[in-house]
């Protein structure tokens, strides 16, 4: 990772410390579960989610785009199951191809961060997905706790939490804003992580394994009229609607 | 021969402590204040004389005992005498007369004649020393080194496990309780480590203080069921504390009982051999996380799903609490539904505006492929004709959104799942 061409800061030709790093280059102390999206995997420190510490993914409206993001990842730990915590929806199972899920719906909000804890400090399951929908769900401070238990984790955690929280300060190491500007792709921005700034927006194919059958060439093409002012938008974009009338 | 002498630190504590003690030998006995055991016959399973007493202390860390052992002896009151003393070799010629209690009873007598230690009083001529201190000394001292043999009441292991405990004081609030009642589970964690077995269900009443008011009952108690047998104090004690907590007395309590219904025997909990990929094992199994969680936050909290074969989408699956109830014989394999299924389902279908007959949610949305029709229920009489289609919004993603056929009441389109 140390590439001597890219500084300008003259370095000693012996190995750094494996906690050093050039402020340009991102941190491969320690190795990451790979997301099954290789162009994020390229932008992640440890070339994936990490692990002993919390994931923060921000999304502008909960339960639209969780399972797309995690499924490559999750279908290779099926041997346990995955806790949800306090999802927006219920998953439907029949649609999902991960592990058992295992469902906890904490009444209060104390008690959803109570729960949340537990399950990060238990350090058992195959993942511990959990929400925070609202911003006063969980102050800094909480999330801050959150991340000191998931340092000594080994199972890979994801906060789930609404955009508002980009303006907030978070502790968690690797911090992810997700949207989705066209149906079959999800977009990722990443605002923290251990190694230099991400700029723009990486573009991952995330096409529900469930719809892939279905699909024809031109619902691929599929794109929302507004967005996208390309002379031939008419056409591509009725031609789908037109299906089923 | 191997003696060990272990010292608990209170006398409800020496029941749990001999308890252990049992699992390691079958030749323990309580001799005076301490618990003696002789494990010549284990060693080579427990891999030499201090890998047991490492193990035995481990043990003992695990049910929460604070434990007091002495060196390897070679005679049970040898190994007391170490015990007493504090001494770190069992060389009883250097150790004083208070030592050996048969000795320290003629303490004063013995020192006017010079003794310090115990190596004095053996040199003393041995039928003068009989016929001034009586037979019990010379017997003590030849046991001690071994000239004599030791005759123990060994202690045997209960079938059943119950063991009561009179509070120092009247208990109001139930959540205090759960400090006296620790001493109780250690010593059912003991008595279940000797029986190499775990606990499923377990249970802790109370007797109320005769002061009590008319009405309530004269007892009470609480039943707690563990999904997985097991003898880990502190889950135990957790569980324990959790029920407390959520728990009333009707008046004052003065006495505790612990009661096991059954132990389960040893195969049920082997340690895994799978080493998990980052760092071994756990801190907490899953099992017991989730009954913690299903404690504080209620049953139908925490809930696992099983898998119905049927085409209407809410009713492929059925949560339950959990533990989901095992069915007898083997599991129904369930085919997968035709049709694309939804990741995220909505319960129940969220009604959703319209403009110009096209549904709106957080704003316009693109309709990708329909109608996906789903039929079925008639014979349930909760029949179903639904167009289901695909559509995408900037916002909500990809939306799985119904309009009811057929159907004059429930007409409209809703939102029935998400492809997250």
């Amino acid at each position: 990772m140390l590439s001597p061409a890219t500084s300008s800061v003259d370095l000693p030709d012996r190995p750094l410390h494996a906690a050093v790093r050039h402020a340009d280059s991102l941190d491969g102390s320690r190795t990451g579960l790979p997301s099954g999206f290789a162009p994020l995997d390229a932008e992640l420190p440890g070339g994936g989610w990490l692990l002993g510490g919390l994931n923060e993914i921000l999304l502008e409206r909960p339960g639209t785009l969780e399972w797309r993001l995690l499924t490559p990842m999750l279908s290779g730990r099926r041997h346990k199951p995955v806790l949800l915590i306090a999802p927006p929806h219920r998953p439907h199972l029949p649609g999902l191809s991960v592990g058992p899920v295992l469902l906890i719906e904490p009444p209060t909000a104390q008690l959803r961060l109570w729960a949340i804890e537990q399950a990060i400090r238990s350090g058992d399951g195959g993942a511990v997905l959990a929400w925070l929908p609202e911003l006063r769900d969980a102050k800094p401070e909480q999330i801050r706790r959150l991340q000191a238990h998931a340092l000594a984790s080994s199972v890979p955690l994801f906060l789930f939490r609404p955009l508002a929280a980009a303006t907030q300060s978070s502790a968690a190491p690797l911090r992810m804003q997700l949207r989705a500007r066209e149906p079959w792709q999800i977009e990722a921005h990443i605002l923290k992580r251990r190694g230099p700034m991400h700029e723009g927006w990486l573009a991952l194919d995330a096409t529900p394994a469930q719809l892939d059958p279905l699909l024809t060439p031109r619902m691929r093409s599929a794109r929302l009229p507004q967005r996208t002012p390309v002379p031939s938008h008419h056409v591509v974009a009725r031609a789908p609607s037109l299906i089923g009338h | 021969m191997w003696w060990l002498a272990l010292q608990a630190s209170s006398d409800i504590e020496a029941r749990a402590c001999a308890w252990l003690a049992l699992s390691f030998s079958p030749r323990v006995a309580q001799l005076e204040e301490a618990i003696v055991l002789e494990a010549g016959a284990s060693l080579r399973l427990f891999g030499g004389p201090e890998r047991l007493a490492e193990k035995l202390q481990s043990s003992a860390a695990e049910v929460g005992l604070m434990l007091k052992i002495s060196p390897w002896a070679d005679s049970s009151l040898a190994a007391l005498a170490c015990l007493r003393t504090g001494s770190l070799t069992p060389n009883l010629d250097a150790l004083p007369l208070t030592a050996l209690s048969a000795v320290a009873a003629h303490r004063p007598m013995l020192e006017r004649l010079g003794c310090r230690r115990l190596s004095d009083v053996r040199r003393l001529p041995r039928p003068a020393l009989a016929r001034r201190f009586g037979p019990q000394l010379l017997r003590a001292l030849d046991q001690a080194y071994g000239r004599t043999p030791e005759a123990h009441e060994w202690l045997d292991l209960p079938e059943r496990f119950e063991a009561r405990l009179e509070l120092p004081f009247r208990v109001e609030q139930a959540p205090d309780l759960h400090h006296h009642a620790q001493g109780l589970l250690r010593q059912l964690c003991a008595w279940l480590a000797a029986r190499h077995a775990g606990v499923q269900a377990f249970t802790l009443s109370w007797q109320y203080d005769a002061m009590r008011p008319r009405d309530s009952a004269a007892s009470g108690e609480l039943q707690l069921h563990t999904a997985e047998a097991t003898r880990d104090f502190a889950h135990l004690s957790r569980l324990l504390g959790e029920h407390l907590a959520r728990t009333e007395l009707a008046a004052p309590a003065g006495e505790l009982m612990l009661k096991a219904e059954g132990a389960i025997a040893r195969q049920a909990f082997s340690e895994s051999l799978l080493v998990d990929a980052m760092d071994g094992k756990p801190k907490e199994a899953l099992g017991l996380l989730l009954e913690r969680l299903s404690v504080r936050l209620g049953p139908d909290r925490v809930r696992g799903a099983t898998l119905n074969e049927d085409h209407r989408h809410d009713a492929m699956q059925a949560w339950q609490a959990w533990p989901l109830s095992q069915k007898k014989g083997k599991a129904p394999t369930t085919r997968p539904p035709p049709g694309p299924q939804p990741s995220w389902l909505l319960d129940p279908p969220q009604r959703l505006s319209t403009r110009n007959e096209h549904p709106l949610h957080h704003g316009p949305l693109l309709r990708i492929t329909g109608p996906h029709r789903v039929e079925g229920g008639w014979w349930d009489g909760a029949g179903q004709q639904r167009d289901y289609y695909l559509y995408f919004g900037e916002t909500s993603g990809l939306l799985w959104i119904y309009h009811e056929r057929l159907s004059t009441d429930e007409q409209g389109w809703f939102l029935h799942g998400v492809f997250a």
